[in-house]
């Protein structure tokens, strides 16, 4: 694939976006060049009801957690994660925990 | 025996079964989190549940999640069980072991991996109300934007 050529990518979607989309899983061609971000307007021109959930998603690209101007490469798996299941946590220096 | 055991079931959790994973002669205390759906959220009666995962990117981030405890105490006798699909009230949707040579340390990494898989792990969670259904913690969506306290 040349530089000229798009890139297609998979969008998977889960939870709250796979019952809004319809879908699991979107394939999708994307300009050379596009970012996370890019594809989540590609998502959101494609399925508006999903805008009003993305200020709290997370994405992750093939499996790990990425920021959205995190250039897209070929193939890449592109997940939404809106947020898990909850749980108010402490945070990590409650745990600053010694043991002798 | 390091265990670092992770299993994503769609089978009733047994707290027992996860817990004999990390237990060692080597190891003075051994902490037990089951973590079980309630029948009550926000003041709305909930009937039943539904996890739904994204497997494989939870396997790695559970693994994650064990190397973090590994650098941060020094422990790699932990295992954790989470259901997914529907889930009945008071059944078992997480359970989290851990075996230390000290009680301390136990509970504290029993604390911090419950708390980790609740920020990192891609797992949701539907609650059904008699009158409708939420997936938890989503914004956009005007009854889960709030959070969930889970214990």
């Amino acid at each position: 694939m040349t530089s000229s050529d798009g890139i297609t990518i998979t969008l998977r979607l889960f939870a709250i976006y796979r019952e809004r989309v319809g879908q699991e899983c979107i394939e999708a061609t994307l300009q050379s060049g596009s970012t996370v971000a890019d594809a989540l307007t590609y998502l959101g021109e494609l399925h508006p009801n999903t805008l009003p959930l993305m200020p709290t998603t997370m994405v992750a690209v093939n499996q790990e957690y990425t920021e959205r101007d995190y250039v897209l490469q070929p193939n890449d798996e592109i997940a939404l994660i809106p947020p898990v299941s909850g749980g108010q946590g402490a945070t990590l220096d409650s745990y600053d925990l010694t043991v002798g | 025996m390091a265990a670092q055991k992770i299993l994503i079931t769609g089978e009733p959790l047994d707290a027992a079964l996860v817990t004999a994973l990390v237990k060692s002669n080597a190891n003075g205390g051994v902490v037990t989190f089951e973590g079980t759906t309630r029948d009550e959220t926000g003041g709305r009666t909930v009937v039943r549940l539904e996890y739904e995962a994204y497997p494989e990117m939870a396997e790695k981030t559970f693994q994650q999640i064990f190397d973090e405890v590994k650098e941060r105490w020094g422990i790699s006798d932990v295992a954790v069980a989470h259901r997914i699909g529907r889930l009945e009230l008071g059944e078992a949707s997480l359970i989290v072991a851990v075996a230390a040579p000290h009680r301390a340390e136990a509970f504290a990494i029993a604390m911090y991996m419950v708390d980790r898989i609740k920020e990192i792990v891609p797992i949701w969670k539907k609650e059904f109300f008699e009158d409708g259904s939420v997936w938890v913690g989503s914004a956009g969506d005007p009854q889960g934007s709030r959070s969930s306290q889970t214990h």
